[in-house]
């Protein structure tokens, strides 16, 4: 065991050494590239998909999952296929009222994405974006007093957007997302309109 | 374009494709014969007398070797059940059982599991009267290798229970070192083993015995306003309870709020540290509590239950250890904070030093550091005793049993522990 | 011996790959460069099942060294690191153009994993071997994004743990599960390509979490994003 360990060590000190000797002949294309960065904001309707097991369990069909949605996101076209930028924005994944031996309160959930997205045209003015990061959950609490919590949970999104342009630097979207908090699993499917602002190009 | 849409829904399946196991306890409720209302309970003669190490002729290719079969017992509402468990050596395997005798014959009627997986299946026993149910139920057995024959079947799932199994008696089981004690960590078994009940709740205080525990540690936090409870995790997840809106950490909540709003896995309430005690003295022969300080604030509540609970204890003639854990060194200076610190029955995991310096009754190091027998033998020379925690890996239990001198092992998987404990020469 | 027997009754036809198309994932051949190399970080989620409420962990160093053999064959050498814990492979993988885009790769790899933790009760280490049996297909589309798709199988071969004074060593050749990898390989800055690639680990065990001592025969599933820039 202990000779093959010394064996793989040697091969990659090896192939580590030869590295440095070696001359690189990739050679990148001189192609200039026009790189933008491009400002998305917009809103619209989001309804909440995962179940719930509230307690009491007759307060079951007493959950609102559907509410006002905003986004908020940067990207980075380097002038290739794949596109970086960063996203957040707001949801309220869903609320319910309760009413317990006589005490009455509400509760709420909400969510603020803090995203990497990378984005890439599928065809023409429809681009896809996967977004990959945490989502900081905030509960808003009346009942036995009023509590405001929060907790991050790791997630992602995925969204198909269209975009029509109405200038050279100004379009609208329409986009379907669908936000996955995956430790909390919460699920929230929202269709939305954006502004869409070729900010800088260089 | 369509090669890249197809691409990544491909992508989009793949990503998506996380298996979600689960355990699904088998119903054992199909044996008429066990039902039949003609059948009797066992008496604890002949409970005793079928406890011991038993070879395993048929059957060893699944559970091993060997089996320790040893019954344990809760009382609800007045009323006392009594199961039989077996523990194998292979894959930290066990079955659970109830027992009753019919026509001069042993029956045992309940399920097996394997914790290294998600199988499990019903499994039925009986012992014939030429078996050796005939001395069993003798008013003073006589039991010697080879004397009772268990024969039975088991099955996978729900399936009727048809692949033979058959255990021989072959000897008593090990009580040395005495006493020993097998500590199941949060309560008695964690929710992601998948169990049939919640970590840190009461029902998993009432089941942990039947996986061969005789001591339990369970987690201790505060709400906001000031209660006891068990819970483990810093912050309110769906590992360990149900979806319901709260998140964050559980301090954040008071008692009625969590009580209203929140369930764990299976169903149950988050106890209080009382609700647990009263569980431990009142509904369960477990010998020792180790109350895990969760909290870095005063020790003093806990402090005050847990004298309340070990004077309630010996009232009832119980034996009962409850020791405060001290995992930290901010725990150990709130320890230090309490006037009457050193007659505070404590468990101490950090140096022998500093479990002299709060005399702690316990000195428990993690298992990573080996099996320290020199240190160990230090602590015993000192009139206390040593526990280690939290050893998972059969192999590690092994050793830990076989060549450590530890009084005690905190564990998952205590079916494992005690096969290795009753088994061990 | 599988992607020799391929190599041999196959010849590649590619000519018109050029060397912009830097990538490490993507199976195309090396046809003017004799090393390429990667420095990145993988990201694991680790589940709850073994790290509980704790979900995230430390990224891991990622170094990826590819040598030309010939037009069909490289070897692919890759270092993992976070310190405390590595693992280091090498391996040969096969490439075999099929279209103008689409590439087909095959390779197995051996890989060994140490580690070591002296620290806050901790006074253990382990070492094991792990083979990795992997093919891939890579589609280039028209704006030079580079899209792999990987599907491996491992293998443990061997595990040893010491805890202090306790040491456990398992030998066995077992199915440890499997791992299927999305990458996507593009030039992205400053003349710089990029590695973005996502993977779904199903293993009986993962060498980064060896620490925590979780042993079942339930396959975990891990997620894992792996970062690249292609020097």
């Amino acid at each position: 065991m202990s000779k093959g360990v010394i064996l793989s060590v040697a091969v990659m000190a090896v192939i580590a050494i030869n590295k440095s000797f070696a001359q690189t002949t990739v050679k990148t294309d001189k192609v200039k590239t026009k790189k933008t960065l491009v400002l998305y904001v917009g809103g619209g309707l989001a309804n909440y998909l995962a179940p719930i097991k509230i307690q009491p369990v007759n307060l079951q069909n007493n959950i609102t999952r559907t509410s006002a949605t905003g986004t908020i996101r940067i990207m980075w076209h380097p002038g290739y296929r794949l596109n970086l930028g960063i996203e957040s924005g707001y949801s309220n994944f869903y609320s319910y009222y309760v009413k317990n031996n006589g005490v009455s309160g509400k509760l709420s959930l909400h969510a603020v994405p803090l995203l990497l997205v990378w984005s890439m045209p599928i065809i023409k003015r429809v681009n896809i974006f996967y977004g990959l990061g945490s989502y900081l959950l905030t509960t808003y609490l009346k009942y036995d007093g009023v509590v405001k919590s929060k907790t991050f949970s790791l997630g992602s999104n995925i969204a198909l957007s269209y975009t029509h342009p109405l200038s050279k630097k100004l379009g609208i979207a329409a986009e379907a997302k669908w936000m996955n908090a995956f430790v909390t699993k919460d699920n929230l499917l929202s269709l939305e309109v954006q502004m869409v602002w070729k900010f800088l190009e260089f | 374009m369509k090669k890249i849409i197809i691409i990544l829904l491909l992508s989009g399946l793949f990503l998506s494709c996380k298996k979600t196991y689960q355990v699904i306890m088998p119903d054992t409720s199909s044996w008429d014969l066990f039902k039949t209302p003609v059948a009797l309970p066992l008496i604890q003669i002949t409970r005793s007398a079928m406890e011991g190490v038993y070879d395993i002729p048929e059957g060893k290719d699944i559970f091993g070797e060997l089996v320790a079969i040893k019954w344990s017992y809760v009382i609800n509402n007045g009323d006392t059940t009594f199961h039989i468990s077996g523990f194998f050596g292979k894959d930290i395997a066990y079955f659970i059982c109830e027992g009753k005798q019919l026509n001069g014959s042993i029956l045992m009627n309940g399920y097996w599991r394997k914790m290294v997986s998600t199988e499990t299946g019903i499994m039925r026993l009986t012992i014939d009267p030429t078996d050796g149910a005939s001395v069993l139920l003798t008013a003073a057995p006589l039991i010697t290798s080879g004397s009772i024959t268990i024969n039975g079947k088991f099955g996978n799932g729900q399936e009727e229970p048809q692949i033979p199994i058959t255990l021989k008696y072959k000897r008593p089981l090990n009580k040395s070192p005495a006493p020993f004690q097998i500590a199941a960590h949060r309560s008695g078994g964690r929710t992601s083993d998948l169990l049939p009940v919640s970590e840190n709740s009461v029902a998993m205080i009432l089941k942990t015995q039947e996986f061969g525990s005789t001591g339990v540690e369970i987690d201790i936090r505060f709400t906001r306003d000031g209660v006891p409870i068990l819970f483990h995790d810093n912050t309110l997840n769906l590992r360990v309870i149900q979806k319901c809106g709260l998140v964050g950490p559980i301090e954040n909540y008071t008692y009625e709020q969590l009580s209203t709003f929140v369930r764990l896995t299976h169903g149950e309430k988050i106890p209080t540290l009382r609700e647990a005690l009263n569980a431990v003295v009142y509904q369960t022969s477990l010998s020792f509590v180790w109350l895990d300080t969760k909290y870095t604030s005063s020790i003093k509540p806990v402090q005050a239950l847990q004298k309340e609970f070990i004077q309630k204890a010996a009232a009832q003639g119980r034996g009962l250890d409850i020791v405060i854990g001290l995992p930290g060194k901010d725990q150990f200076n709130q320890f230090l904070a309490l006037p009457d610190y050193t007659t505070t029955p404590a468990l101490c995991e950090l140096s022998i030093e500093d479990v002299e310096k709060i005399n702690a009754k316990i000195w428990a190091p993690r298992f990573t550091e080996g099996t320290q027998n020199d240190k160990v033998a230090v602590v015993h020379a000192q009139g206390r005793r040593a526990f280690v925690w939290t050893v998972d890996v059969p192999e590690f239990i092994t050793r830990f049993v076989n060549e450590g001198h530890f009084d005690g092992i905190l564990s998952n998987f205590p079916s494992c522990v005690a096969f290795n404990y009753y088994v061990h020469e | 011996m599988v992607t020799i027997g391929i190599a041999i009754t196959t010849t590649a036809q590619d000519t018109t790959f050029k060397s912009k198309h830097a990538a490490i994932f993507f199976p195309y051949p090396m046809y003017k460069e004799k090393w390429r190399s990667s420095i990145g970080f993988t990201l694991l989620t680790t589940p709850e099942d073994i790290t509980e409420e704790t979900r995230i962990r430390l990224p891991c160093g990622d170094y990826r060294l590819l040598r030309k053999i010939n037009k069909h064959f490289i070897l692919d050498n890759r270092l993992l690191f976070q310190v405390l814990q590595n693992h280091i492979s090498t391996g040969i993988r096969y490439i075999k153009p099929i279209t103008d885009n689409l590439y087909f790769s095959a390779g197995d790899d051996i890989g060994f994993w140490f580690g070591y933790l002296k620290l806050s009760g901790f006074n253990s280490k382990a070492t094991g071997w792990l083979n990795y049996s992997h093919i891939s297909l890579g589609y280039k589309t028209k704006k030079n994004l580079l899209i792999t798709f990987k599907a491996q199988v491992s293998a443990s071969l061997s595990y040893q743990a010491i805890t202090g004074d306790n040491k456990v060593t398992i030998g066995k050749n077992a199915y440890n599960g499997e791992t299927f990898t999305l990458a996507f390989e593009q030039p992205f800055y400053n003349k710089k390509h990029l590695t973005l690639a996502f993977s779904t680990i199903n293993n009986y065990f993962y060498w980064q979490t060896w620490a925590l001592f979780y042993k079942t025969k339930r396959k975990i599933f891990y997620p894992q994003v792996t970062v690249g820039f292609i020097l």
